[in-house]
């Protein structure tokens, strides 16, 4: 055999993360604190609007608040969601769902939303927000805002917010709202 | 619940389609209810198996036409395997296929149609970590990839596996590296070995199957069959694929906790 030259950075990250991944190897260390080398693209910039029949897809008929969640993680690509009543009460969640709940930061989403309402009175009742932190993205959806109160639907870290996304989202929020209370 | 294994690669040529349908074929041949899917733009799936580009309908067919996937889907000459095909899709249209695939419901909807009885579902996808592969991975359990033994092959590993560990952390926890699986091994060859002492040396989950470099294998992709139907003697390749699908049972048994029924015989 001549001199190994297959080792390199990426082949060490590699042989840390198949060890941890595969879950097999007695002695694993569970998570490995290996700095990404790469960059990442922005997943809030501008995406090309998709094809105009994506915002005729029909409407669903949800009847729980979890079916509704499980079709907006999958639509928006996140990680979590979660739906607050109009009280800022965490009623529902779904998909990676931290330890301690979304309870706080629910509460606290929906007391922004509230404050936003007060922006401008003229442009009515906020619908939709979304709030870019260092570690994580939220973004919420509000439906039933006559008299500025109404339940939010939010996502974690969604990867496939685009516009048309977005009015699919509030429109089936819209349709299901009703059914949902 | 049937098992649903993605096989995934970043690198061309490592062998994905070729094992997913060998694999497939064996795990079938064990009396396996099986489902192989091509997720492949290209149709890598239904070329293999030598049929025209525009054969058969398939999950364009679902995602375009709204055809109900049972309708479909391929039966074989195993009663206990069949193809749900790529369908018959423009290739002017490959990328509005695997963008739609990524941002829709489609793959998971789809998947959970035709799944009722079914023990295992393969997936295989294009090469590359593009919208494809990550739908695959975001509505699987398991993630199988194939390693061509040769060097630049080895030097994309931590791609795969950092595309693994965003999934497993961001979209779907349930997902689970199944194994490595060393293909095109030629121990006979300095480049090829290195390649394989590395692996065994440091990396978790690989396979102790191991597919060799062999022509069997363009003999096979030239008469549009998998391995284990070439007449004549019984290929020794052919073999490996069935070791790969004990293997890969006895290991989902163990990650999902199922216990192995094949216990101790007594010889007196």
């Amino acid at each position: 055999m001549t001199t190994n030259t297959v080792g390199s950075s990426d082949v060490d990250i590699a042989r840390a993360l198949s060890r941890r991944l595969s879950g097999l190897e007695p002695g694993s260390e569970p998570r490995i604190a290996v700095e990404s080398p790469y960059l990442r693209f922005d997943p809030s910039r501008p995406e090309a609007t998709p094809a105009g029949e994506l915002t005729d897809e029909p409407l669903n008929d949800f009847t729980r608040w979890d079916e509704f969640l499980a079709w907006g993680l999958n639509k928006v690509r996140s990680s979590a969601a979660f739906v607050i009543d109009p009280q800022g009460f965490v009623i529902g969640s779904s998909g990676n769902v931290p330890e301690d709940g979304f309870e706080g930061t629910g509460a606290e989403l929906s007391y922004v939303m509230s404050q936003a309402d007060s922006m401008n009175p003229e442009m009515g009742g906020l619908r939709f927000i979304a709030l870019g932190f260092a570690n994580r993205r939220l973004s919420g959806f509000r439906a039933g805002v006559a008299g500025g109160e109404g339940f939010v639907v939010a996502f974690v870290d969604a990867e496939g917010f685009n516009k048309t996304t977005r009015q699919q989202i509030a429109r089936q929020l819209e349709h299901s709202f009703s059914v949902l209370l | 619940m049937s098992h649903r294994i993605v096989l995934a690669s970043s690198k061309g040529g490592s062998g994905k389609t070729t094992t997913a349908l060998n694999l497939s074929v064996a795990l079938a041949e064990r009396g396996h209810n099986t489902i192989v899917v091509d997720l492949d733009p290209q149709g890598a799936i239904g070329l293999f198996l030598a049929k025209e580009d525009s054969d058969w309908g398939g999950l364009a067919e679902v995602m375009i036409a709204g055809t109900p996937p049972s309708e479909v889907l391929q039966s074989t000459s195993l009663p206990t395997l069949r193809i749900l095909p790529r369908g018959r899709i423009d290739p002017v249209d490959t990328c509005e296929y695997e963008l739609q695939l990524h941002r829709g419901e489609v793959l998971s909807r789809t998947l959970d149609e035709i799944e009722e009885g079914v023990d295992y579902v393969v997936l295989d996808t294009p090469s590359g970590l593009g919208p494809v592969t990550r739908a695959a991975l975001a509505v699987s359990r398991f993630a199988l990839l194939p390693l061509q033994a040769e060097p630049v092959a080895f030097r994309t590993m931590s791609q795969i596996l950092r595309v693994i560990d965003h999934v497993q952390q961001n979209e779907n926890p349930s997902l689970r590296l199944l194994g490595i699986l060393p293909t095109m091994v030629r121990l006979d060859s300095d480049p090829s070995l290195n390649v394989m002492s590395a692996v065994w040396s440091g990396f978790g989950g690989v396979l102790d199957t191991v597919v060799p470099r062999a022509d069997v294998f363009t003999e096979t992709s030239e008469i549009g069959i998998p391995l284990s139907f070439l007449g004549g003697r019984t290929r020794p390749e052919a073999r490996r694929f069935t070791l790969l699908s004990d293997e890969i049972e006895a290991r989902i048994n163990r990650m999902t906790g199922v216990e192995d029924d094949n216990e101790h015989r007594r010889l007196v």
